[in-house]
């Protein structure tokens, strides 16, 4: 009895401290570390814009990953934001746009998709990018949502989420090492200061290509779904929807050319079969080849420099003008539907502990 | 369904499942009366193996049935012929098993490669079955208990229950250590009360079971699975690191996994034979399989090489041939590929040669003056062992022996150009975690190998104690990676 009690307390003891220290280090990583990574950065950016605009209403907002984040300066876009951010998939892009729409209350006029030759890729949704920054994430969209795609657990993607300076320690590491945040500007783009005409650009882009490509499918059926999803949802609150391609090297285009597997017009005539199967009003802005020549204005074979984000948002503005697009900020968006879903978790934690609890009680009254 | 959407997957050691079932199971275990307790037991292992695939329960139950009756029937029949025909039996069943889930599609394809080499066309069969984890060790525990009740070693166990406990008991179920009847048996009939030194003996060890699994072998992994699934994207450079990674992540993977499963059953007040002591400490190669995989080299003395005739052998040939045949088998238990045979015949080598080479080498060492100075002689020793077995890895980790033999013929190609444009999957400052982590542990090991680790935190005052296992929890938290990784073991 006495040697249960004994151990029971300071096995009880114990475990209280390791949660306080969990606590602490939790706080630590949350106030200090998580403000610095970009996804999370680009987020307190964005809802700093939104809370400064006088009615919630943006004409155009760009969605998509890094050719986004580095290629649309908004400065040069009248009324835009770019909230792309790097490895971006559809599944990420629906729960912004819903997000957007349904949390905080913005009122887009068109959203402006990328699809480009990489975005469907199952390199996009492999392990480590499927639905990652779930610290952010699980703040809009419900555990059993994630669940439907990531297929763990809903307490492993509870801890994810709640308890995120788990396996991430060496993330302490960006104290010491300052980030370059200040390189996203307040309207989302992102800074690229290289230079790809500089670099030997044939290995470059081979390399970038063998990267994008090399061992992954290009229609990942995640993406693939949630690209439905997109658009629909863009469509039930009358968005205007726009399909951009990004401008690429003329070195990419070779390594494309002879090392793809599947054509660039059968790639674009499966991407428009989805979008046909749901949408009828819709245009699509097709810049890959407008720069192909300008090494000087790429950073790398597929990403455009700061230079190259100034040239080409001039002529995205311009062509947008063209498009003659009406606005939708009359329209109220629909109902707010429930996210969360956490009421089983909880119970189900209740009890466990009360389970643990009872047996704590009984193993200490037996002997 | 609530359980299915809290809970997914395998009860793996390292993951979320295994962490709040175990301390429900210890609470039960200790509250229920002992008489009950092998059903608490039984329950939870079988559960715990099912959650792999339930089909494999059946494997379970099968090989349970066959040993408890083989045991019965050979403790009933006194004559020699009949028993011999009921362990010849067990035998065959257990052995039928393994051939048939582990080695049919080996056997099968190799027949067709050699009959290629004629010129003959063979359509080989191919069983779709997948390997039921831990199927290699369970099988040898059951062979073990047979064996031992057939030479009247022990007597056969009359409860049916208990007997599927001592097959199915889940810590030590799917990686061992292979556990002998003798230790085993006995220690479920025993009465458990709980033991506070026992219980936080055994915590201690589980905990440093998971800094080896989750912060050193996982991490490693990272970077030795990318090299060795394209070894020929790499120079000499990589491909050593990966090796010599390779060589830490196995130990840590495996000991990790018996450091927990002895933890584990620790706490239960059972205790399991020891698997691992500091293999990578020894001076030579039979010194290492006297500290590497312990249950497994005692069991192959005990039912294989010994009955060849071991060492008291009529000549020195039949001597080099026992031990080169059971090293041989040693690396085909491992798994049924050419890269596992070759690993073991290398071991087998090693030790032949070790044998021929003895008189030899302690003539040279006696010529050379630099061998009186002991921390040079243990050195170099320890460093040529380590080199050797970390050689013989190259088999082990390879995906095929042409894999291997490419890595072998490179590891000392563009040396100079160091990892300049390899990806290695893992980023400097990881691989650093991963030095820091392993420097950490060969600390412990020096403090095992010296005083023990018992004896070293029983010198320090409570409060110094419970910071180090804090810092080890927070270090494991913090830099352990958590993808509910297999140990490496389970495969075989």
């Amino acid at each position: 009895m006495a040697e249960k009690t004994k151990f029971s307390l300071q096995t009880i003891f114990f475990l209280a401290l390791v949660a306080v220290i969990i606590v602490l280090v939790n706080l630590a990583y949350t106030n200090l570390i998580l403000p610095k990574k970009t996804f999370y950065h680009k987020e307190e950016l964005y809802q700093n814009y939104i809370s400064k605009l006088d009615r919630r209403e943006i004409s155009y907002v760009f969605f998509g990953d890094s050719h986004t984040f580095h290629d649309v300066n908004p400065e040069f876009i009248s009324d835009s934001y770019n909230y792309g951010t790097g490895a971006e998939n559809y599944i990420k892009t629906y729960y912004k746009l819903r997000k957007m729409i349904y949390i905080d209350n913005v009122t887009v006029s068109t959203a402006v998709f990328e699809i480009d030759l990489h975005t469907f890729s199952t390199r996009l949704t492999d392990e480590t990018n499927l639905f990652n920054e779930l610290e952010l994430y699980s703040k809009f969209v419900s555990l059993e949502e994630i669940r439907n795609v990531r297929k763990d657990s809903i307490l492993k993607l509870w801890i994810e989420a709640n308890i995120p300076f788990i396996s991430n320690g060496k993330e302490f590491g960006i104290l010491i090492y300052k980030p370059q945040l200040s390189e996203v500007n307040d309207l989302g783009w992102l800074k690229n200061k290289e230079d790809f005409s500089s670099s030997n650009k044939t290995d470059v882009a081979l390399s970038v290509y063998k990267d994008t490509f090399e061992g992954h499918d290009r229609f990942s059926e995640y993406s693939v779904e949630y690209f439905k999803k997109t658009i629909e949802l863009a469509k039930t609150n009358g968005i205007n929807v726009v399909f951009i391609m990004y401008p690429y090297a003329r070195e990419y285009e070779d390594a494309l050319k002879a090392n793809n597997n599947l054509s660039k017009q059968d790639y674009y005539g499966g991407v428009f079969g989805i979008v046909n199967s749901t949408l009828k009003d819709y245009y699509v802005l097709d810049y890959s080849q407008t720069l192909i020549d300008e090494d000087y204005l790429f950073g790398d074979p597929a990403h455009l420099n700061y230079e190259g984000a100034e040239t080409f948002s001039k002529i995205v503005d311009g062509d947008l003008r063209e498009l003659k697009l009406n606005n939708n900020f009359d329209k109220k968006s629909l109902k707010l539907p429930n996210f969360a879903n956490m009421k089983t978790l909880s119970y189900f934690g209740i009890f466990l502990a009360f389970l643990e609890i009872i047996l704590l009680i009984f193993m200490l009254q037996k002997d | 369904m609530i359980l299915e959407k809290i809970f997914v997957g395998s009860l793996i050691f390292n993951s979320l499942p295994f962490l709040i079932f175990f301390p429900i199971v210890i609470l039960l275990y200790f509250s229920i009366s002992h008489k009950y307790r092998w059903i608490l037991l039984l329950i939870f292992s079988y559960y715990f193996y099912m959650s792999w695939k339930a089909e494999y329960g059946i494997l379970l139950a099968v090989s349970t049935l066959v040993d408890y009756f083989a045991g019965r029937g050979m403790e009933k029949f006194k004559k020699k012929v009949i028993r011999k025909s009921i362990l010849a039996f067990s035998l065959t069943s257990n052995l039928g098993l393994l051939f048939t889930f582990k080695y049919f599609n080996f056997v099968s394809e190799s027949t067709r490669q050699v009959l290629s080499l004629f010129s003959m066309s063979f359509s080989q069969p191919v069983l779709n079955v997948i390997l039921p984890v831990g199927i290699s060790f369970y099988t040898f525990q059951t062979m073990s208990y047979t064996i031992d009740v057939y030479r009247e070693k022990i007597k056969a166990e009359k409860h049916l229950g208990i007997f599927a406990v001592y097959v199915s008991y889940f810590p030590q179920l799917v990686a061992g250590p292979i556990e002998r009847a003798s230790n085993l048996l006995p220690q479920f009939r025993k009465k458990h009360y709980f033991n506070n030194a026992l219980a936080s003996d055994g915590l201690k060890l589980m905990l440093w079971g998971f800094f080896k699994k989750i912060v050193i072998a996982d991490r490693l992994a990272i970077l030795v699975d990318a090299v060795y699934s394209n070894p020929y994207a790499y120079d000499g450079g990589p491909l050593i690191l990966a090796t010599f990674f390779f060589a830490i992540q196995i130990y840590c993977d495996f000991s990790g996994y018996s450091d927990i499963a002895i933890g584990a059953s620790q706490i239960m007040g059972i205790r399991l034979m020891d698997n691992f002591r500091r293999p990578y400490y020894s001076k030579s190669i039979s010194e290492f399989w006297k500290r590497w995989h312990i249950s497994l080299s005692t069991w192959f003395r005990d039912y294989l090489y010994i009955p060849l005739g071991g060492n008291k052998t009529k000549t020195k040939t039949k001597w080099y041939f026992n031990l080169f045949v059971v090293f041989l088998i040693s690396g085909l238990w491992h798994g049924a590929a050419w890269t596992f045979v070759i690993w073991g015949a290398l071991h087998g080598s090693y030790l032949i040669l070790g044998i021929i080479t003895f008189n030899m080498r302690e003539k040279f060492k006696k010529k050379i003056k630099l061998f009186n100075n002991k921390l040079f002689a243990n050195s170099l020793s320890l460093a040529i062992t380590f080199l050797l077995v970390c050689f013989a890895w190259i088999f082990f980790r390879a995906n095929s022996v042409s894999d291997a033999i490419y890595i072998i013929t490179h590891l000392t190609s563009n040396l100079t150009n160091r990892f300049s444009g390899s990806n290695l999957e893992l980023d400097g400052l990881e691989i650093v975690i991963g030095i820091v982590a392993i420097m950490f542990m060969e600390i412990v090991h020096l403090i095992q190998e010296h005083k023990g680790m018992r004896h070293f935190l029983s010198k320090r005052p409570a409060w110094l104690r419970w910071i180090i296992y804090m810092v080890i929890i927070l270090f494991i938290l913090l830099f352990g990676i958590f993808t509910t990784k297999q140990f490496i073991y389970f495969q075989f």
